[in-house]
């Protein structure tokens, strides 16, 4: 039978749920090749808010637990086709051209064309999990073998009982792109082709852009982007680029193993240093953990020495 | 790697029939078979050789020089190792052509500069094509890009026209080029204005004897707010030291 029983509100749960929140945070990058085009993100961010509800089932519920993108970028790079003038046709006949001009290229090559979205604050999504209690006996790995409680206590390396939530599932939902990324990637794209022609003259760079066509079609083709593009960028960071799978792991994995709900000292302090006199400390030999609807409970059996 | 613009054909405002650079092309037609050997000069200076097979039994109608390209692969851009060579010791380099085909030669790169004389191989001093002055039935082509009034100018039989080159502007659809337009001498004295349209080519068939400046007179583009393409240009001090290198 425990000899401790400790019941933690829903309240209090959630007032240490959000300290678990508060320190996660991420920060990735990666690119792909996706062979007409490759694609790369940059993101950093954090969450917010995050309704916890304790379930009977020994079990709790995180909903509506907010993305807050500190960054996100998407780098999208295409290989425009060869721009050429030139290559008509001197003497046509019946049966094709007998003599053709020659084609002079504007670029040494098909030319590097870098769109860079910045969608940070366009995308509203959040995260909903369900996760189990999950306790971890935790020894410092910088403690010495053979070391005494005492000794440990003042060098700050003192066992933990650790209580994680482990997820079960986690799901991130995607609400929206905000409307105007439509715009966002016209804008960007315009501002490649500006940046790729920036020190022609403008009749120049006019007449590049006549040659290429109304580029916001050429790059959409290209990037085969068809009539929504919410779905096709959803479907770019989601499946190509894998970055809601990233977060979802990163997320399950933050909370079943990088930062726990709540530590618990072994041997737990009872009192402090006073004058010549060592701390009090209880040994917990066991600690249990379950959940109902309304409260979190810890019970602990103590053990018989130090 | 960072793509590289071709600013050349952004920066030419003189077109020479007999100085080929790039947007500029010179046609002749091969019209007997033969081996001929093909001199290529540069600014005067000669540079490198390749050789031409025109014969009944070749299929092709049309071969097309590059003369800043076949520089680089005959010479390795080496410009110390024209000396040598010059035009001397024919390069393996072979065209093919048919018999009555077309031998294009054109600037591929560069800011060019290239001229090229054409003759039967054991016959150097008669030329059957020489750019310096074009023949009967030979092509002068261009393909102007910038908007403007330009000056069409023939030396030689006196012949002089306009040409004005309408801007384009950026349109719902790609921008193609009107087809060619094709002038000639007896033209040209009725009709002194060629209208272009930016990159529509002009062709010139020349009845003899002519060599063809085509300048930039007055650009009708307002290009007030976008500077001059910066071009590296080094122009002697008054006091005479090496001190004035400069972007123009």
């Amino acid at each position: 039978m425990a000899h401790l029983t400790v019941a933690t509100s829903e309240d209090t749960v959630t007032r240490l749920f959000e300290g678990l929140r508060d320190n996660f945070s991420v920060d990735e990058s990666d690119s792909v090749d996706f062979g007409p085009f490759t694609a790369g993100y940059e993101l950093a961010f954090h969450l917010e808010g995050g309704d916890v509800d304790l379930q009977n089932d020994n079990s709790l519920v995180v909903k509506e637990l907010d993305i807050k993108w500190d960054k996100l970028r998407v780098f999208l790079g295409i290989d425009i086709p060869e721009l050429c003038i030139g290559g008509f046709c001197i003497i046509p006949s019946p049966f094709g051209c007998i003599l053709r001009a020659p084609k002079i290229c504007i670029f040494d090559d098909d030319p590097d064309f870098g769109i860079d979205l910045d969608l940070g604050g366009l995308l509203t999504s959040e995260i909903s999990l369900a996760a189990k209690p999950k306790l971890n006996y935790f020894t410092d790995p910088a403690r010495p073998a053979g070391m005494s409680w005492l000794d440990a206590e003042d060098a700050d390396l003192a066992n933990k009982w650790q209580l994680f939530i482990d997820p079960d599932w986690v799901d991130i939902d995607i609400f929206d792109f905000s409307d105007i990324v439509g715009d966002l990637l016209d804008n960007a794209i315009d501002n490649a082709v500006d940046d790729l022609l920036f020190f022609l003259p403008g009749w120049a760079k006019n007449l590049i852009k006549a040659i290429l066509g109304p580029v916001v079609d050429l790059v959409r083709a290209i990037l085969d982007i068809g009539d929504d593009i919410d779905e096709w960028l959803s479907d770019l960071l989601g499946v190509s680029l894998g970055v809601f799978d990233l977060i979802i792991t990163l997320v399950a994995d933050f909370f079943a193993a990088k930062f726990p709900l709540l530590e618990i000292e072994d041997p737990f302090p009872i009192l402090p240093y006073s004058g010549s006199l060592i701390p009090v400390k209880l040994p917990i030999e066991e600690l249990g953990v379950n959940i109902n609807d309304d409260e979190l409970v810890l019970t602990a059996t103590v053990g018989e020495t130090l | 790697m960072k793509t590289k613009i071709n600013r050349h054909i952004f920066t030419q405002t003189r077109f020479q029939s007999n100085v080929l650079s790039q947007l500029g092309f010179i046609v002749h037609q091969y019209k007997e078979s033969g081996r001929y050997q093909a001199d290529v000069s540069r600014h005067g200076k000669p540079m490198y050789s390749f050789q031409i097979d025109v014969c009944k039994n070749h299929k092709k109608p049309q071969f097309s020089a590059d003369l800043s390209a076949l520089d680089k692969s005959i010479r390795g851009g080496n410009e110390r190792s024209a000396a040598k060579e010059c035009c001397c010791e024919p390069h393996d380099s072979v065209f093919e052509l048919l018999e009555g085909g077309f031998g294009l030669f054109y600037v591929g790169s560069g800011p060019g500069g290239y001229s090229v004389c054409t003759y039967p191989i054991d016959q150097k001093p008669h030329a059957v094509f020489d750019s310096a002055v074009l023949g009967d039935g030979d092509m002068f082509g261009i393909t102007l890009l910038r908007p403007g009034q330009y000056v069409f100018l023939e030396q030689n039989k006196k012949i002089k026209a306009a040409i004005e080159v309408e801007e384009v502007k950026p349109g719902k659809t790609p921008y193609v080029p009107p087809d060619p337009v094709y002038v000639d001498n007896q033209q040209l004295q009725k009709s002194k204005v060629i209208k272009l349209r930016a990159a529509q080519g002009l062709i010139y068939k020349a009845s003899g004897g002519e060599s063809i400046t085509i300048e930039l007179l007055k650009p009708n583009d307002d290009d007030s707010d976008n500077p001059e393409l910066k071009i590296a240009h080094w122009s002697k001090p008054s006091g005479g030291s090496l001190n004035g290198l400069k972007a123009k």
